[in-house]
């Protein structure tokens, strides 16, 4: 019986292969690495013009056929494509669980300084010149701290 | 550096020893996927852009102070089957064992924590714990990646989180699993309602040993589906929640089969006990299925304990592959029944039949 993602399929295999299936059968061993290794990067094919990561040279093709990605960057390039895709998996399109110590205090900075600048514009226009002198300053710091972060 | 055999006689405590909820958990695993920015995924990356990697993760991942004393080998180093091994203790993936070059498992002293090189990903880290211990492996797997972050730059995206080679397990990059004994449920034919139990709630459940096996000995992982979105102690929660209420209808499952089916228990029990210790052939289905009823046994009290401590180490013994690195040559299935069957008889030699007058008051705790 094999059970994921809500689905229940019943597998009927003798029970050596049950239990060893990829296991240790060595056959399977070329096979798989024939299929992980992703086997040279395949040839361009031809009439449709189809779009690829410039970075690693994946193409939209490679993930529909293989729902995987080639590289980090495949997720910029592809985002139209993926977070449908994305959507589908998880439900959800935002991460909000941990990150590395430095891009999370990066990220929260430019959200606060996204913020801040939208206060101002509000400010501005209210012509409250007193809150947006004040704005300012706070925008400088954040800028600041931003700039230290990176160096 | 510890050699193989090293580990190898000294199996993980985390799969010895019971831990907390041990009558039906069996051990527990939180593993983080996590890429280098800037570097081909291991799936799409040639040969050479692998082994760089793993040539930049390596003195890192030594120097981990989670790391000291560890075992590490290159695949190209580590013969398949002794991969193998390595797959059936639980410390690498099937995926990975079949990986080539560049491909590399670090596992520490205790076993406790194991990072595959060039999996799917370029480093999963495997936190690992006894019986329902998702916090400690929790602990050891967050650990070793804040001690990694400092010196490695992870692929990550802001919207995204930590970016993965399947989109699966974008997000958190986590998966956390705990694995059950659950041989009551089974007995009730009550399994398919705890998947879809479970599913319902985004949770997969899954046989021995992971995605696409069969659930073999009673034997299910549970594991978080959604790593996109909720955060990881949000998962961690959702999944503690699932596995918690499983246990605890496992445990109601073997008190009304000592209620209402007393017999029938017994019979199974029994049945088990004789072929494990008189067969003369035994698949490696029928060794689980039956070595799954005699630890009921043990948990209801009818079975005596002290004797079956290394009972998973029992179930490990009988795995293929550990079956032909006892015997030092490859054996072809009818021998490996044959040899399975003599380690089977000559372990339980001095086990006692189960003794049914101490089925009530054994119980379940």
């Amino acid at each position: 019986m094999q059970i994921a993602q809500g689905q229940m399929r019943k597998l009927h295999l003798c029970a050596d292969c049950a239990q060893e299936q990829g296991v240790t059968d060595s056959a399977s061993f070329s096979l798989a690495e024939m299929i992980l290794q992703g086997g040279g990067q395949p040839e361009a094919t031809g009439e449709t013009p189809d779009v690829r990561c410039p970075s690693c040279g994946f193409s939209l093709d490679d993930l529909r056929k293989t729902q995987r990605l080639g590289c980090s960057h495949c997720y910029i390039i592809f985002r139209e494509e993926l977070l449908p895709m994305l959507r589908n998996l998880h439900d959800a399109v935002l991460h909000t669980g941990r990150l590395p110590q430095g891009v999370a205090a990066t990220r929260r900075l430019r959200e606060e300084l996204d913020g801040l600048k939208a206060e101002l514009g509000d400010a501005v226009a209210a012509e409250s010149y007193e809150k947006a002198a004040e704005l300012r300053d706070r925008i400088h710091q954040v800028e600041q701290a931003l700039d230290q972060l990176h160096n | 550096m510890m050699r193989f055999d090293t580990l190898l006689r000294h199996p993980a405590s985390w799969m010895s020893a019971r831990g907390k909820d041990g009558d039906v958990a069996i051990s527990s695993r939180v593993r983080l996927a996590r890429n280098l920015a800037g570097r081909e995924f291991p799936g799409w990356a040639r040969p050479a852009s692998r082994s760089e990697v793993l040539d930049e993760v390596e003195p890192a991942l030594l120097a981990l102070s989670a790391m000291g004393d560890p075992f590490v080998r290159g695949y190209d180093k580590l013969e398949r089957e002794s991969r193998q091994v390595l797959v059936e203790r639980h410390l690498i993936s099937r995926e990975h064992a079949a990986r080539g070059v560049g491909s590399a498992v670090f596992i520490n002293r205790s076993q406790s924590l194991s990072i595959m090189v060039n999996e799917e990903d370029h480093l999963r880290l495997q936190g690992l714990s006894a019986g329902f211990g998702l916090d400690e492996a929790w602990d050891t797997a967050h650990g070793a990646d804040c001690e990694l972050e400092e010196k490695l730059e992870w692929a990550l995206d802001s919207q995204l989180g930590y970016l993965t080679a399947c989109p699966t397990n974008t997000g958190t990059g986590m998966r956390a699993s705990v694995m059950l004994h659950l041989p009551a449920l089974a007995l009730l034919e009550q399994i398919p309602q705890v998947v879809q139990g479970a599913n319902a709630l985004g949770l997969a459940v899954r046989g021995l040993y992971g995605e696409g096996t069969d659930a073999l000995g009673n034997l299910f992982q549970i594991s978080n589906q959604t790593t996109l979105g909720p955060s990881e102690g949000e998962i961690l929660a959702r999944l503690t929640k699932v596995v918690t209420r499983v246990i605890e209808v496992e445990r109601q499952a073997r008190a009304n089969l000592v209620e209402t089916r007393p017999r029938r228990l017994l019979d199974r029990i029994g049945r088990a006990y004789g072929a494990l210790c008189h067969a003369w052939e035994t698949s490696s289905v029928d060794a689980l299925n039956n070595l799954s009823l005699l630890r009921l046994g043990v948990e209801l009290g009818i079975i005596e304990r002290h004797l079956l401590d290394d009972f998973d180490l029992l179930l490990l013994e009988i795995q293929p592959a550990h079956l032909q690195r006892g015997a030092g040559r490859p054996l072809e299935p009818e021998e490996r029944d044959e040899v399975r069957a003599a380690i089977l008889r000559e372990r339980l030699q001095d086990l006692p039949p189960p003794r049914p007058e101490r089925l009530r008051q054994g119980g379940t705790v």
